[in-house]
């Protein structure tokens, strides 16, 4: 098998120094593949985001990576200067950001904040920056592109304006798409559209993306392979498709059974996980859903949290539905 | 649109009628000044008349105590007045943009020694940091639109350092670093343009204050030298009670320039920062 295009290994983010300090990622490992889309998905504070903008080291001044590292076309970005960086981020690994709202400049045209980065990445010229951007706005779904490019942030819809965002974040053609939460904002046909359309991009470029979410449902529609996360930690990983039929994982079927059902006429209570993710999970050993998990006390397997092998490419670290311990990967 | 946008800042001004008549007020004090050359009756500095003359035909506003049209320095002092605020307020907003520019946006250590100098500045006691300034400077025109230039800019600062701190967290200025743009373009081509409104607005303030230091300055013996004519130059000739109770006409005009002058800018400037106000549309 060829190299993966982001490979993150033991990836370990500390918030804070001295007794102050907490652990928001430990010993993260994901692969992101080219042309594939691997979902991120957990709940609020489980250090999703976190773990994605620690690779555009964009991690906010109290936060440190303080272990693994992180490698994107065979070099470590934990070890590259800022110039270097600057090189990676945008022409290299672009990124979409959760909020539509604030995500473009209120007192620039959609024109000049899309041509700029062409401008300097690609050294366009300013006439050939904008044609390429109407190209990649009319590729988004947008009717009228010249007309968007005159217009200011303000006048645009969220939807409209997250179109804009991905045709910004793919127009030096990044190797890797970072979206973090692209869809939470936008109402629900948008955001199939605008799934349909990442996949449409992923197809046309054969760019790897990784896509954070809280959304089970953009998950089966959407990633090829699926990474779940709990408390800072990786806790399973398989195919889309593998995760969605066979999860392994009690907190993934926790997660899957809180999915409301449109087509569930009992109305019934939706099912939700008691209790919240611990706060300052770093210290936990053994198995951090313990606390949270139907099984936790009766669980043998409760004290340990090593990686099994569910099923070939499908690995977790509970042993409850698997029903051993052993074949550790 | 960017055309369209500036409408609606127009038509939100007018809504200020009063702020409407200051500014055609201000303008016409502004043309005036610019023209005085042309207008002014009289050359400002040279006697030419009798002493002390009431306000009459040949000089609509009488003649100083050395013979002097009054009229004629009133308009040359106008243009001084408005020539040291104007260029003291474009200083102090430039040097006060560019710091809070930096220490808003670079934080740390460099943010903590700026902050520390903006404080320190505005914790002198004003008026005896200028005056010393202009004692130790040779008073000039050219010294006090330096020395009023220095001592305006810390307001700007801490305002432009407010508004880059929440300007930087905002996602734009996130996505324009991960699409690996320059940090000098972020800065002045991304965020300085959404820092301007309130800028605008503030440095209307320091325009009318420059104005008020001006004409204290001057006032005092400090700022602009006789025989050029200033507004505040102009009071100092209405020290004495006698010139004070019965030679009104030397001190009237200058005194009601200056009040005149500030009170507009100041509309303007409430009415600017309404007008300003995205949240504020109809």
């Amino acid at each position: 098998m060829s190299q993966p295009l982001l490979d993150i290994r033991g990836l370990e983010i500390t918030f804070g120094r001295g007794d102050g300090a907490m652990t928001a990622a430990s010993g993260v490992s994901l692969a992101v593949n080219e042309g594939e889309i691997l979902s991120l998905v957990g709940e609020s504070g489980s250090g999703k985001s976190v773990t994605a903008l620690a690779v555009l080291r964009l991690l906010p001044p109290q936060g440190r990576i303080t272990g693994g590292e992180i490698r994107f076309g065979g070099r470590d970005l934990c070890a590259l200067s800022e110039e270097a960086l600057d090189e990676v981020r945008g022409a290299g690994i672009a990124m979409i950001f959760q909020d539509v709202m604030y995500s473009l400049n209120p007192v620039l045209t959609i024109g000049r904040q899309m041509t700029e980065g062409m401008r300097r990445h690609l050294g366009l010229s300013r006439a050939d920056a904008a044609a390429r951007a109407a190209q990649l706005l009319t590729r988004t779904g947008l009717r009228d592109a010249a007309g968007t490019m005159k217009k200011y942030p303000h006048q645009l819809s969220g939807g409209m304006r997250q179109r804009v965002m991905i045709a910004m974040a793919v127009s030096c053609g990044p190797k890797l798409l970072i979206a973090d939460e692209p869809t939470t904002a936008l109402d629900v046909t948008i955001q199939l559209q605008i799934m349909r359309m990442l996949k449409q991009l992923r197809d046309d470029t054969g760019m790897g993306i990784l896509l954070i979410t809280h959304d089970i449902g953009l998950v089966a529609e959407t990633a090829d392979r699926v990474a779940v996360m709990y408390a800072g930690q990786c806790v399973e990983q398989a195919p889309a498709e593998a995760l969605l039929t066979r999860p392994a994982h009690a907190y993934t079927r926790a997660l899957m059974r809180s999915v409301p059902d449109a087509r569930d006429h009992r109305a019934t209570r939706l099912l939700s996980i008691p209790g919240s993710v611990p706060e300052d999970y770093g210290q936990l050993a053994g198995c951090r859903f313990a606390p949270r998990c139907p099984h936790g006390p009766e669980c043998p397997w409760r004290e340990r949290d090593e990686f099994i092998q569910a099923e070939p490419g499908h690995i977790t670290r509970c042993a409850w539905y698997v029903g051993r311990a052993d074949h550790a990967v | 649109m960017a055309h369209g946008k500036r409408r609606g800042v127009w038509r939100r001004f007018c809504r200020h009628r009063v702020a409407v008549a200051c500014l055609a007020l201000l303008a016409l004090m502004m043309l005036l000044a610019l023209l005085a050359p042309l207008i002014a009756p009289y050359a400002p500095t040279k006697p030419v008349g009798q002493f002390a003359q009431p306000p009459g035909p040949g000089h609509l506003l009488g003649t100083d105590k050395i013979g002097r049209d009054v009229l004629s320095r009133n308009l040359y002092a106008m243009r001084v007045s408005l020539f040291v605020g104007l260029m003291a307020t474009l200083i102090s907003t430039a040097v006060g943009v560019l710091l809070g520019l930096v220490s808003g946006w670079f934080g740390g250590p460099a943010d903590k020694a700026i902050m520390g100098f903006t404080d320190m500045v505005m914790s002198f006691p004003y008026i005896l940091l200028v005056l010393v300034a202009a004692a130790i400077f040779q008073p000039g025109l050219k010294s006090i639109v330096l020395i009023l230039g220095f001592v305006d800019w810390p307001g700007v600062a801490r305002l432009v350092r407010g508004n880059v701190l929440s300007l930087k967290e905002t996602n734009f200025a996130k996505s324009d670093v991960t699409a690996g743009l320059p940090g000098g373009y972020i800065l002045f081509s991304e965020i300085l343009p959404n820092t301007i409104a309130p800028v605008l607005v503030y440095a209307t303030s320091v325009f009318a204050l420059s104005i008020l230091d001006e004409a204290a300055l001057s006032f005092l013996g400090m700022g602009v030298q006789p025989p050029t004519p200033s507004l505040g130059n102009l009071l100092n000739g209405a020290e004495s009670l006698s010139v004070l109770t019965g030679k009104p006409w030397l001190w009237v005009p200058a005194g009601t320039t200056i009040i005149l002058l500030v009170v507009c800018i100041n509309f303007v400037g409430d009415a600017l920062r309404d007008a300003l106000d995205p949240r504020n549309t109809e």
